[in-house]
């Protein structure tokens, strides 16, 4: 490839290509080019029939990336659409969606066929009844299951997922708010509920998704308040994911997903307000005694798996972290009672200067956190 | 930025004269069927490659003339550059095509009051920017017009204070970006992000501890073998010598990484006979892997190599012309 690949084998120095390879090769490109210079003077005489729609499919399909003929095939269908019964857009823009089947399979990370893919669906949404467009995005939780099932981590997957779902809970809520009268619940068609499980589902096939755990922190200040749930509802909820998360951290510790959740996890609860950093969705409002109690608790279960993995990089960073908290509360309250901020920070130094042993590509982080102690 | 670095890793050797003749060589290869297959990307290739050689050290080695003229059939009416002149106009290209006339000092070559009222066209009401007519929107999209306009002095003719807003919106809990509000960080969106904030003097609304965090993100992006992924527990990639540390650039921690092993991983990935980089070792050399790995050498200052600008990616000698010195 010349221009941008990824994980294509560099072909040998001395793979020269014998005269018949060379030979089929300027075939290929005579063929494409053919193809190229049909489907570009159909274009520029603004062709829209649905004979131009297999020329342009052919093209597609031995080049996905050619992004100036996705937005002829745009114009060619908003175009057949136009006249057209209800019934008979549907059947178009359903063929549309299954013809790109194959495709997507073929390259999953294709930015151009999922952005065909939206406008395809966008236009059910503009130009179907609410009922049938329902249906149509409906059926593309399905796809984004099988592409998920085989990539857990695909990045586009994981944001047509959210992109979808949202319009599904936007279409469901304008046919709750037409049945009903006024007062639409903010709620109504709401899918919180079962993204959430979507993400407990994920998990518990591998813990190390970081696009599950990312996707779960989204959700939870959503639920919560579609839960209604009262602050002691919300400590249980909070409880319960520190929970998973210390017994997962057992299994794993050196799991950067993992690390990384139980991160926001305790930043977004238990941050002294100097050092609140970016907003994030609230989980639950903590006293600053609350706070320090799941702290320490944390602390405690922490310093028990390092006596286990005593050169874990990530557990020592998290340790660090979680007693800078505990030493900010310390220096917002006048009568520290127990907790002694010089013992902490001597802490917070031998567990810096074994990062600097055990992780040696970060020493200037160490090294740098070391002189800010 | 550059500093005196000792490496103690093989191979040692950047082939400075092979990667410019791949790059010299990239646009005669019309007996390849892939160089017809990636004509939707010509523009960038050109800047890419513009890019890598100026970075080099041989800023003359593609025919300025021939690459104006280029750049100027690939200009719609609408003011909109697509990657060829047969192609549709789309932000992405029109960031190149104003890149790469900024590095040979052609920028009135082309109409660049219809560039500029283009990429006004594209904005949204929340401030984010759609890469075309047909309004997909993202942050790379920000990014690709605020530049734009920053290259042509016209950062007036958009709502950059909304930009900012919609960058900012996009942070995550672990400090980093995705491309629109909600979406998962990526080294890739991060950059891109960080760009926008320091092209409108914004850096100073991340929070210091959502800095810090951030940064710590992008420093453990680095795997063992010394090499930089995109996203936790993916693999590693030359491109994201570039993304993570331009990245780390803008937020002044270049140091929390090992610089000594990244250079050997991004060393190794070179095709020591024709010249060009890959994505890895062993795997097939293109010139977007090129200049992002020897950009990503620039930012950890491998001798013999000019300064990249972290923020822009082109040689600091062009950002000085447009910008004046920081």
């Amino acid at each position: 490839m010349t221009m941008a690949s990824h994980g294509i084998t560099r072909r040998p120095v001395s793979a020269a290509q014998s005269a018949k390879a060379r030979e089929q090769e300027l075939l290929k490109i005579e063929q494409y080019n053919t193809l190229v210079a049909e489907v570009q003077a159909l274009r520029a005489s603004n062709t829209y029939t649905t004979a131009t729609l297999s020329t342009t499919a052919t093209l597609l399909s031995q080049n996905p990336e050619f992004n100036t003929i996705w937005n002829y095939r745009r114009r060619i269908v908003l175009h057949l659409l136009t006249p057209m019964s209800a019934d008979e857009k549907l059947k178009l823009l359903t063929s549309e969606l299954a013809y790109l089947i194959p495709l997507l399979q073929s390259y999953p990370k294709c930015y151009w066929i999922w952005n065909y893919r939206i406008f395809l669906l966008q236009t059910c949404s503009e130009q179907l009844d609410v009922t049938t467009a329902l249906i149509v995005w409906k059926g593309e939780m399905k796809l984004v299951d099988k592409m998920l099932g085989r990539d857990a981590r695909n990045f586009h997957g994981w944001g047509y997922r959210r992109g979808v779902v949202g319009e599904i809970e936007r279409l469901q809520g304008r046919i709750s708010g037409e049945g009903g009268k006024g007062n639409v619940d903010a709620s109504a068609g709401s899918l919180v509920e079962e993204e959430f499980q979507y993400t407990t589902a994920m998990y518990q096939k591998n813990l190390s998704n970081f696009s599950a755990w990312h996707n779960r922190s989204k959700l939870i200040p959503r639920l919560l308040d579609e839960r209604n749930a009262n602050p002691e509802e919300r400590r249980t909820f909070l409880d319960g994911e520190l929970g998973i998360m210390q017994e997962a951290l057992f299994t794993d510790p050196y799991d950067q997903s993992l690390q990384l959740y139980h991160h926001w996890l305790i930043s977004a609860t238990c941050s002294p307000a100097s050092s609140a950093g970016a907003k994030s969705g609230e989980i639950v409002r903590l006293t600053q005694s609350q706070q320090l109690e799941i702290l320490s608790r944390t602390l405690a279960w922490m310093r028990e798996l390092l006596e286990e993995e005593p050169e874990c990089r990530l557990l020592l960073e998290e340790l660090i972290f979680v007693s800078g908290l505990v030493r900010g509360h310390v220096a917002e309250n006048n009568d520290p009672d127990t907790i002694s901020a010089d013992e902490v920070k001597s802490d917070m130094q031998s567990w810096l200067d074994k990062l600097m042993v055990v992780d040696p590509m970060r020493i200037g982080r160490w090294q740098e956190l070391a002189e800010r102690l | 930025m550059a500093t005196a670095v000792a490496f103690t890793n093989k191979p040692e050797e950047l082939f400075v004269d092979k990667h410019v003749k791949y790059i010299q060589t990239l646009d005669t290869r019309k007996d390849e069927l892939e160089y017809w297959l990636t004509e939707h990307l010509r523009l960038s290739g050109v800047y890419w490659g513009l890019t890598a050689l100026h970075l080099l050290g041989h800023p003359g080695a593609l025919p300025r003339d021939e690459t104006i003229k280029f750049v100027q059939s690939c200009q719609h009416e609408n003011g909109g550059f697509g990657a060829h002149p047969s192609h549709d106009a789309h932000l992405l290209y029109t960031l190149s095509a104003i890149q790469i006339l900024a590095m040979v000092d052609a920028l009135d070559a082309v109409d660049t009051e219809a560039c500029v009222s283009y990429v006004r066209g594209l904005q949204k009401p929340s401030g984010v920017f759609a890469g075309d007519e047909w309004g997909e929107e993202d942050t790379r999209f920000v990014y690709t017009a605020i530049q734009t306009l920053k290259i042509l002095g016209r950062l007036d003719a958009i709502d950059v204070g909304r930009a900012v807003e919609y960058v900012l919106g996009c942070q995550n809990y672990d400090g980093g970006f995705g491309l629109v509000p909600g979406a998962e960080s990526h080294s890739g969106q991060i950059f891109t992000c960080l760009g926008v904030l320091s092209m409108t003097d914004s850096m100073d609304r991340l929070t210091p501890a959502s800095k810090d965090q951030l940064a710590g993100w992008l420093a453990q992006r680095q795997l063992p073998n010394g090499g930089l992924n995109g996203r936790p527990e993916k693999l590693e990639d030359v491109c994201y010598s570039w993304w993570v540390m331009s990245s780390l650039a803008m937020l002044g921690k270049l140091h929390w990484i090992d610089r000594n092993k990244l250079v050997g991983f991004i060393l190794s990935c070179q095709d020591e006979v024709r010249g060009g980089l890959a994505d890895r070792k062993g795997d097939a050399v293109d010139v977007f892997h090129t200049v992002f790995g020897i950009a990503g050498l620039c930012l950890v200052g491998w001798g013999g190599l000019k300064e990249v600008d972290p923020v822009y990616c082109m040689p600091v000698e062009t950002t000085k012309r447009l910008f004046g010195a920081k």
